[in-house]
């Protein structure tokens, strides 16, 4: 059985670590960055054609859709925490366990009174804590740059569980590339495994987003596209869009302001195209298919390091 | 109830690391332990920590299977590679290593200053153990073995010695020794006997996974009857090896400024040099030695290799 106090050292151990990582720099330079870049867009920017100024938060961290927002700014979120969460996902979890293996870290912990799922749960539980308040981070940089651009801003007070649905569905991704990286005893390993993994998910996700349009399965095209992203499960993004949408806007979310439904045959296969969701079965299959994934790949962790020599 | 080890076999794809390692290391004593690089010995001291997983066999500690917490908390460790997390100063890798072993913020806090002190590293404390040098950072290891030492009842301690300056070296002799009168139960590995020899009152030998010997080093000596030798240097040992070998002697060690011949007498000295002078062999000098407890060990391992031992 794991121990509270050993895994609780292991974390403190794991948040020091983290503090001296060169990623954490990168961090801050994206919670910076965006407010810079604010100040000096918003002079260039025209408020009054958006539709939605004071949601332009949301529509910058890619949780919502709004007309009349400038295709630049889309500049400015992709240099964000949480336009780029991907990629901080796979650097704060490929040398998750290998640098430990690297540098004698491993020897180090686990040659003393600890078990070693201690390790496992103490690094896992420092990575979620160090996620969250990187996603935290990245979305009130978000916000900040938001106000500056377009002024007062609504529905921030989503920002919290916006953050935390973030690191839950970062969490696959992130224990899957902290694996491969333990498998190889290497952080590049890991940082390439997770990328590849992302990259061809991505891919996959697309195929399987036609399949699923394609056969109805998936109901339409935009649903098709969240069910195909979260089957993967390394989406890190998709789940929290699905919680903004279900405080913002209920049930039902159509990006499109009305109700479209366009009926086409392709291939001798009839697809729907509508812009409708529905919000609460796909927040209801991504914490299932979330939850599924990442107890998966802590199970295949534990397991795994249970069986190596060190 | 000691560290029990039980037909202990570990391999590493095709390699055999430990071959049917049976032994027990006994409470109370310092116990040597010796073999060429790449015997094993490494591999058992991480396989009793849990490090290591056995391929067969079982290891326990006071009864309690290894890398269980209970067996861990009577182990301390020094790795034979200093390897440790550069991130860290010493002062924080001690203060680590004082968190795990259990201890209070103002015990962490004595016992590093100790061991520290013990050590002779004091002055490093706020470095980065990344800036330490080889020998630096092996000290500091054996500083952070020492953290929450009451608890501890077997040191395991893999080349200890390995990397550290002569007056290191005689700071963690006066060490052990000092673990050894306090009752501490000390396995200690090298590759060189001589470097123990002093310190151990047990030995256990291993080469190529196979465990050799296991008992004190009075008996070996007494068992294996080490032979005395001979060890002449000269400008020309290809020649001195021939013209012995054309007597019928057999120069076990031969290098570019000399050889050693194992004797059956040390009276036999006198016509090895006769034979070598007459036969123009330029001699520089030479030493005759009575046969050492480092021959009992070549001529132990020897006598396996002649046996067929490690063809496997």
């Amino acid at each position: 059985m794991p121990s509270a106090r050993s895994t609780y050292i292991v974390a403190w151990y794991e948040a020091m670590r983290g503090l001296k990582k060169k990623t954490t720099i990168l961090a801050i330079a994206l919670v910076v960055i965006p407010l810079i870049a604010a100040v000096i867009a918003r002079r260039y920017v025209d408020v009054s054609a958006m539709e939605h100024p004071e949601r332009l938060w949301a529509v910058m961290a890619g949780l919502d859709e709004s007309s009349g927002v400038p295709l630049a700014l889309g500049g400015i979120s992709g240099l964000t925490i949480v336009g780029l969460w991907w990629l901080i996902v796979i650097l704060y979890s490929g040398d998750l366990y290998s640098s430990d293996a690297r540098d004698g870290g491993w020897k180090l912990l686990l040659s003393r009174p600890i078990h070693r799922s201690d390790y496992i749960l103490g690094k896992l539980a420092s990575l979620i804590v160090e996620l969250a308040v990187l996603a935290f981070l990245g979305v009130m940089s978000i916000i900040a740059a938001a106000w500056i651009i377009a002024g007062r801003q609504e529905l921030i007070g989503y920002a919290v569980i916006v953050s935390l649905a973030m690191t839950f569905s970062g969490l696959p991704l992130a224990l899957l590339t902290a694996l491969i990286g333990m498998k190889f005893r290497s952080p590049l390993a890991g940082f390439i495994g997770g990328l590849t993994v992302y990259l061809l998910a991505s891919v996959i996700s697309g195929i399987l987003a036609v399949y699923l349009t394609i056969t109805g399965t998936g109901g339409n095209l935009l649903s098709s596209g969240y069910i195909a992203a979260l089957a993967t499960g390394v989406n890190p993004k998709v789940l929290a869009q699905a919680v903004y949408l279900r405080l913002a806007y209920g049930s039902v979310y159509n990006p499109f302001g009305a109700p479209m439904n366009i009926t086409a045959e392709v291939m001798g296969h009839t697809i729907t195209v509508s812009g409708t969701v529905n919000v609460s079965h796909i927040l209801h299959l991504g914490l299932l298919t979330v939850t599924a994934w990442t107890a998966l790949y802590a199970a295949l962790t534990l397991l795994y390091f249970e069986r190596i020599d060190m | 109830m000691p560290i029990r080890v039980e037909g202990l076999e570990k391999n590493y794809g095709r390699i055999w690391a430990l071959r049917g390692v049976s032994l027990e290391v006994e409470e109370g004593y310092t116990h040597a332990l010796v073999g060429p690089n790449g015997s094993g010995k490494t591999t058992l001291i991480k396989t009793i920590l849990g490090l290591v997983r056995p391929t067969s066999g079982t290891v326990s500690v006071d009864g309690y299977p290894a890398g269980r917490r209970e067996a861990k908390r009577l182990l301390s460790y020094v790795p034979e590679v200093p390897e440790v997390p550069g991130w860290l100063t010493v002062e924080r890798l001690l203060d680590v290593v004082g968190r795990l072993e259990g201890l209070g913020p103002a015990e962490r806090a004595s016992e590093a200053r100790r061991a520290l002190e013990l050590l002779g590293v004091s002055h490093l404390r706020a470095r980065p153990v990344g800036g330490l040098s080889k020998g630096q950072r092996k000290r500091v290891l054996i500083a952070a073995s020492l953290v929450g030492m009451e608890g501890k009842k077997y040191f395991l301690l893999d080349e200890p010695l390995t990397g550290l300056d002569p007056e290191a070296v005689e700071t963690v002799r006066g060490l052990l020794a000092g673990l050894s009168r306090e009752g501490k139960t000390l396995l200690v590995s090298s590759h060189i006997l001589k470097e123990l020899e002093t310190i151990a009152n047990r030995l256990i030998i291993i080469y190529r996974g196979i465990l050799l010997y296991k008992g004190t080093l009075e008996d070996l000596a007494a068992t294996v009857k080490a032979k005395p030798s001979i060890a002449v240097r000269t400008p020309d040992p290809a020649l001195a090896a021939r013209v012995l070998e054309s007597h019928g002697y057999k120069p076990d060690i031969v290098t570019s400024a000399g050889l050693r011949v194992y004797l059956d007498d040390a009276s036999e000295a006198d016509k090895i040099l006769d034979l070598l002078r007459s036969a123009g062999v330029k001699i520089t000098a030479y030493q005759v030695t009575e046969g050492t407890l480092e021959d009992a060990y070549r001529m132990l391992v020897k006598r396996y290799l002649e046996r067929g031992g490690g063809s496997a």
